[in-house]
């Protein structure tokens, strides 16, 4: 009988081609270039209380060139504050995603493979701290805490992000656990740590990259309400920051699109760039999703 | 028929003759705020409720709906002795009266709940007389027992807010007649009226009905919340109706005794409602949408979007810079008691790197003026402010970096990166500030971005007002956005006496809640109370003045950082006859307890 020839290789085979994943890294690769080349390119002190004119219009609406996204009532220049806000919202999310996801993968490994009384701690702990109501906490964490910078903020936003990934972690492990060459692997006499991390890890990494997006862009999110609401660091421009100000000084209804626009518009882009990602990273890792088994 | 004609007319001449006789009765306090009529020819009968509850479903042409930029707090919470009470929404200002008010406008001092209120030439024994016919809200009249329990009450209270003050200044108090009281003093006090019973700046003594507060058991766990009972009870043209999350109804009493004893006009307002609805630019929205009659204070760009969409709103002024020149000055406090600010010369290092004139173009955007004084830069204070050494003052009117580095570079600080640091320790400071208030939010936003680019970390952390209170009361600061030295408007011993008195250790409220900043100059606070005890204009004032402020000024125990003025609109869309420089018949700050005034003044826009 002649054995079908299947072409895995083939250039539009290649699962890391999806087009979702390549516009969404797109995206970010970009947003993430503005703001880390913008500042090369353009004086970001000018995102700093004092250092423009007041309420200058964009360019286009009569502003000035040195000025081209215009500025804002506490004297900051806009574009300079979209350069440091974005790499600041950024790094909240990198690190609360990272953080959390470190903590989910020890904690749900740990629990998936001991099982027993580990895994009810631990299951319990996760189960119990994913019905909190988390934006609610974090304000009166945030509110109690000083926010000097965004490492804190991120820091605070680790806090709730770990459940999550603890619980899919677990999830994972327990069925792994039962695959044969885990078992042939604690035969050889692999030593439980061994397990985890290096047999059962490098089968988790497409799952955990399109997790770690998912938890930047709740962490990105979390991070923007607190500012949003005035609990986050004040200085420092992040997008979340730039709308609070702009909502506390009347910008809406002064007619300042300039200010509060930006921002939100960034915020946009960010979150369906990561929108993408994740739902490519699942075709990638998922043959079904990206229709190979038709 | 002619008959009958004739006698119909001599019956008409006869009614109108009695009308004219008869309809009204005015008294001969005659220089009171708006004129003395009697309730019955402005206010119908008719238009007065049985229960004044029912006012709580008055339409909106009936209703003045007062603006508060802060959210409510202990709003079950009515005992104006207390910390943390609600009075300020309302009951304070309609609820409770003074016994006299200040009118800045006129410079009169007007009695209002008391007849009189004199001193002698000493300033050691005053002599209150209040009006005859003044009831509470259930009809008990207020007596000078009333006066007199209050203060016994307050005396014997440690926890009340006036307890100090009484302590320190009264001696006794003698009744005279049921509306008369002596008042003998421990010590000489020129500025007692002034100071304690006539609205000065904002607040004033409120007075408690003895019938009602002799059967409390604890008066400090006392709420004073029953709303069936009348509670708060107290004596105004307005009483607590209901109290709702972020809003406080207020319904018009028509037994005030004001209008009862012809004394004022029953105000026509039958609902008056204090009203939080969140940030600056939801409060815009709702006045341009006529959700408010009145505004607290709004920052410039919030007035040019409302008077750009609803051009019912008015300012104090036509015209730039619209605003009203506010009696406290603002400041940026320092925590005496705390490394490194417990040093003078760290203070004057932040004072060099201070530039006033940048606060006031951005935080103002430009609408007040530089002067850096701990009270007012009121004409009446224009002499006492000359008395500043000039070279402080000179040095205050622009940032000098050099100096700045050269005291830290003294005191073995290195430039390491972008912050000073000393044994491996970043220099920073953290500053304060009340989240209703964003006027001082926005200076200590400018001078904490001063302080970074000179290589302070310095911060601001926005509190909710009552974290931010307890916070510069107990001590728990480095440095706060306030105005704390608050209280000369034409003389200098009630800013000056804001900085004086004994320690306090942290954590402890200091004696008079007076020297938050728990800066203690033996010297000072000797020249402070020297001050207190002279009659107003005495020439050796001045001499004493002169010597506080060269010490004042080269201890620097808070920066001052700009004069404030208070943009406060008024909606003429269902109310008129608001007090504006056109009509300024009273200061238009409506948390003060002069806002009655205003209150009863105002006139329905359809009359």
């Amino acid at each position: 009988m002649e054995q079908k020839k299947v072409r895995r290789w083939n250039t539009w085979d290649n699962p890391w081609l999806n087009t979702k994943f390549l516009i969404g890294i797109s995206i970010v690769i970009l947003v993430v270039l503005f703001g880390l080349l913008g500042r090369i390119f353009w004086n970001v002190e000018l995102a700093y209380v004092g250092s423009s004119p007041l309420n200058l219009p964009p360019v286009w609406q009569g502003g000035v060139p040195e000025h081209p996204l215009g500025t804002e009532s506490n004297g900051r220049d806009m574009l300079a504050q979209l350069i440091v806000a974005i790499p600041s919202s950024f790094k909240v999310g990198l690190i609360a995603a990272s953080v959390g996801m470190t903590a989910g993968l020890v904690l749900g490994s740990l629990a998936g493979y001991f099982g027993g009384w580990v895994d009810a701690v631990i299951r319990t702990l996760a189960d119990a701290v994913v019905t909190i109501p988390t934006l609610a906490v974090l304000i009166v964490i945030a509110a109690f805490f000083t926010m000097r910078d965004t490492t804190s903020m991120a820091l605070i936003l680790a806090m709730f992000a770990w459940p999550g990934p603890t619980r899919i972690v677990r999830s994972q492990v327990l069925s792994l656990r039962e695959r044969g060459y885990i078992r042939m692997a604690v035969l050889s006499g692999e030593r439980p740590f061994g397990l985890m991390f290096r047999e059962m890890l490098p089968n988790m990494l497409p799952w955990i990259a399109a997790s770690i997006t998912g938890n930047i862009s709740g962490a990105i999110l979390g991070a923007t309400s607190l500012e949003a609401l005035g609990l986050g660091p004040t200085r420092v421009p992040s997008l979340g920051t730039i709308i609070n100000q702009a909502q506390t000084s009347s910008a809406l209804i002064r007619g300042m699109v300039w200010w509060w626009f930006p921002p939100i518009l960034v915020l946009m882009i960010i979150f369906t760039s990561f929108f993408l990602i994740t739902t490519g990273l699942d075709e990638i890792a998922n043959p079904r999703l990206r229709g190979l088994n038709k | 028929m002619k008959t009958l004609y004739k006698l119909i007319s001599v019956l008409l001449l006869l009614a109108m003759l009695l009308a004219a006789c008869g309809g009204g009765t005015t008294t001969d306090e005659g220089d009171m705020a708006g004129e003395e009529t009697t309730g019955e020819e402005t206010v119908a009968e008719e238009e007065m409720a049985e229960n004044p509850l029912d006012y709580l479903n008055a339409d909106r042409e009936d209703t003045l709906i007062v603006d508060k930029p802060g959210r409510l707090q202990g709003g079950d919470n009515w005992n104006p002795k207390v910390p943390g009470n609600a009075v300020g929404w309302g009951m304070a200002q309609l609820g409770f009266e003074s016994l006299m008010i200040l009118n800045y406008e006129t410079g009169e001092m007007m009695p209002w709940l008391a007849e009189s209120f004199e001193g002698n030439s000493e300033s050691t024994e005053f002599t209150l007389k209040l009006r005859d016919g003044i009831t509470f809200y259930d009809g008990t009249p207020m007596t000078i027992d009333d006066i007199i329990y209050t203060f016994e009450l307050e005396m014997a209270t440690e926890g009340f807010g006036g307890h100090f003050t009484w302590k320190e200044w009264i001696a006794s108090i003698e009744k005279v007649d049921d509306l008369t009281a002596t008042f003998k003093l421990a010590k000489p006090n020129p500025r007692f009226v002034l100071d304690y019973f006539s609205v000065k700046i904002a607040g004033t003594t409120l007075f408690l009905p003895k019938h009602v507060w002799e059967t409390v058991e604890d008066p400090m766990t006392f709420k004073n919340f029953d709303i069936a009972k009348m509670y708060p009870m107290a004596t105004g043209p307005y009483m607590l109706g209901k109290v709702s999350e972020n809003e406080v109804f207020l319904v018009r009493n028509d037994n005030w005794w004001g209008y009862k004893t012809g004394f004022q006009k029953l105000p026509e307002p039958k609902l008056v409602i204090i009203s939080y609805v969140g940030t600056e630019e939801v409060r815009t929205a709702t006045a341009i949408d006529n959700g408010f009659d009145v505004m607290e204070d709004i920052t410039f760009g919030a007035w040019q979007a409302i008077q750009a969409q609803n051009p019912k709103w008015e300012a104090y002024y036509d015209d730039f810079p619209y605003a009203v020149p506010d009696p406290c000055a603002r400041l940026i406090g320092l925590n005496n008691a705390v490394e490194p600010w417990n040093d003078k010369e760290m203070r004057q290092m932040l004072n060099h790197v201070m530039d006033r004139q940048q606060i006031i173009d951005i935080a103002y955007e430009g609408t007040t003026t530089l002067a850096p004084t701990f009270w007012p830069s009121y004409a009446s204070m224009q002499p006492y402010t000359d008395l500043i050494p000039k070279d402080k003052w000179e040095a205050m009117l622009t940032p000098d970096l050099d100096k700045a580095t050269e005291i830290l570079e003294s005191k073995g600080y290195v430039k390491t990166g972008d912050y000073w640091t000393k044994d491996g320790v970043e220099l920073s400071l953290e500053i304060q500030c009340a989240e209703s208030f964003s006027e001082l939010e926005r200076i200590a936003d400018v001078f904490a971005e001063q302080l970074q680019r000179f290589g302070i970390n310095a911060v601001k952390v926005k509190l909710v007002d009552g974290t931010f209170y307890d916070n510069s009361n107990f001590g728990n600061y480095e440095a706060n956005s306030q105005w704390f030295t608050c209280g000369s408007v034409n003389e200098p011993w009630a800013t000056l006496r804001t900085m004086s008195g004994e320690g306090a250790p942290i954590g402890e409220t200091p004696q008079g809640q007076q020297n938050v900043y728990r800066w203690y100059n033996e010297r000072y606070t000797e020249i402070v109370n020297e001050i207190g005890v002279l009659p107003l204009g005495d020439p050796k004032i001045m001499e004493l003045t002169a010597e506080a402020l060269e010490i004042l000024y080269d201890e620097l125990p808070a920066l001052p950082a700009a004069q404030a003025k208070k943009l406060i609109p008024n909606n003429f869309t269902y109310w008129t006859n608001f007090p504006s420089a056109k009509n300024p018949y009273i200061s238009p700050w409506c948390w003060w307890t002069s806002f009655v005034v205003v209150v009863v003044n105002l006139e329905k826009a359809t009359n």
